[in-house]
């Protein structure tokens, strides 16, 4: 009796949940979902940044995991970002209006983000991994300074 | 009766109106006294050029997008803020258009006092309530490196054009009178040398206060409550605070801070990108090590 109460319990809940997303526009899931990219996409960076303030030693096979998770995170993230998902949405979220109001600068942003971590990838000497640490930096900061608020 | 009242209001209002021209009206620096300190005052082009970057002049005085040299201080792009949209000026060395011809006392005046060789006042858009601070010397620096820049002709550029314009540069000048502190900085002599030149840079020429000084009922910086964060310029939002840092968690030590401002995201740092922040972080990284590492120091004295 008590097991069935509670696997009933747990049914109704899970339906009241999902209904609550399709109530909510389904969609707005897309921001959670592309905040826990963007997390793993700072794991990746947590990683590059141990090796780039010698905490830990540059290792090739390292780099190249960090930065191929950086490279399909930001990859997913791309198609996260549909209309109605913005600061009006009523879900919290640092994403700006300019990402709508400029959705191609946007994913020009996010393609230069994503060629630097490809680039990171192939990187094979440690002579190489600075500069291109840099370009994933500066790939970060093109997309955080335009399409970002701070926090509040 | 009512007559006398009239008469009485009429003979205020006179008065307050002579009264206001006369406190509106500019205060220029005093030309005796600053053209000893001018004369004997030795170039260093170098020191310009880090004031320059501690400045950040290029964040504001930007050219329009389009305009082909993006890294000349040629004016142009629009500055968007509450009370109107602001079109700063070219201040390359071009003698039409920008201020090639200008004399180092005309210069001192713009930078100590706001007020533009005719005399006029700037809005404080134009940070010289920052700028104030700065040393003579420095700022003779600034002027010299500017003039090295490459001039750039920017009569198409879009100039600030706001209503009612004449009487609010009038308003400044009031405004002005009644809070514009410009005493030049002092060092405190019981604080290390990086904490005082961090001082400087923060209070002076990198106009930190600006956004991260709450401002009183003037609506100039409350300083009794130096960096506690404060509104954001363009109106929304808030600018941090920068006191309690390493009890906050958001750094852990100088050294941290530090590499913050000259790496930024390059080293992970991502909350230094959003807000306006991240241009600054880009104008700081060209900052000798030392100056940016003194301000980290003076920074987190803020505890």
């Amino acid at each position: 009796m008590r097991k069935t109460t509670k696997l009933m319990t747990g049914i109704v809940a899970a339906l009241a949940i999902s209904a609550g997303g399709v109530m909510a526009g389904g969609h707005l899931n897309k921001i959670g979902e592309r905040q826990k990219a963007m997390k793993a996409v700072g794991g990746g960076i947590k990683v590059l940044v141990g090796i780039a303030k010698g905490q830990t030693a540059f290792d090739p096979d390292v780099v190249k995991k960090a930065a191929l998770t950086i490279k399909a995170n930001l990859n997913a993230t791309k198609s996260l970002f549909p209309e109605g998902t913005g600061p009006d949405s009523g879900v919290k979220t640092r994403a700006k209006d300019e990402i709508w109001l400029d959705m191609e600068g946007f994913q020009t942003a996010m393609k230069t983000a994503i060629a630097a971590a490809d680039n990171m990838a192939g990187v094979t000497e440690q002579s190489a991994f600075m500069p291109a640490l840099g370009k994933v930096g500066a790939g970060c900061k093109a997309c955080h300074e335009k399409y970002r608020a701070p926090k509040q | 009766m009512k007559k006398k009242i009239a008469i009485l209001v009429a003979a205020l209002g006179i008065a307050g109106a002579v009264a206001f021209y006369f406190i509106s009206g500019p205060n220029p620096l005093d030309e005796t006294a600053i053209s000893t300190q001018i004369a004997s005052h030795k170039v260093d082009l170098k020191n310009g050029q880090i004031l320059y970057n501690a400045g950040g002049c290029i964040s504001c005085h930007r050219p329009a997008k389009g305009v082909k040299a993006q890294n000349l201080p040629s004016g142009g792009a629009v500055l968007k803020t509450p009370v109107g949209l602001f079109f700063p000026p070219n201040i390359t060395p071009d003698e039409k258009t920008g201020i090639g011809r200008w004399s180092s006392l005309q210069f001192l005046n713009a930078m100590k006092r706001g007020l533009s060789p005719e005399g006029k006042h700037y809005f404080p858009a134009f940070p010289y309530t920052s700028y104030t601070h700065m040393s003579v010397g420095d700022l003779l620096d600034l002027q010299a490196y500017l003039n090295t820049l490459k001039p750039v002709d920017a009569s198409e550029n879009k100039k600030t054009s706001l209503f009612g314009e004449d009487l609010l540069r009038r308003g400044v000048g009031g405004w002005k009178w009644l809070g514009l502190q410009t005493n030049e900085f002092e060092p405190q002599p019981s604080q290390s040398a990086g904490w005082n030149r961090g001082a400087y840079l923060v209070t002076g020429p990198g106009h930190c206060s600006e956004c991260h000084t709450p401002r009183n009922f003037l609506m100039v910086s409350d300083y009794s409550r130096i960096l506690q964060g404060g509104p954001h310029p363009e109106g929304k939002g808030k600018v941090p605070s920068l006191v309690g840092l390493v009890k906050r968690k958001k750094f852990k030590d100088i050294e941290d801070l530090n590499s913050a401002l000259r790496f930024g995201e390059i080293m992970g740092y991502e909350d230094i990108s959003s807000g306006g922040m991240g241009e600054v972080q880009t104008n700081m990284s060209k900052l000798p090590d030392s100056d940016t590492r003194a301000i980290a120091e003076y920074i987190l004295s803020f505890k």
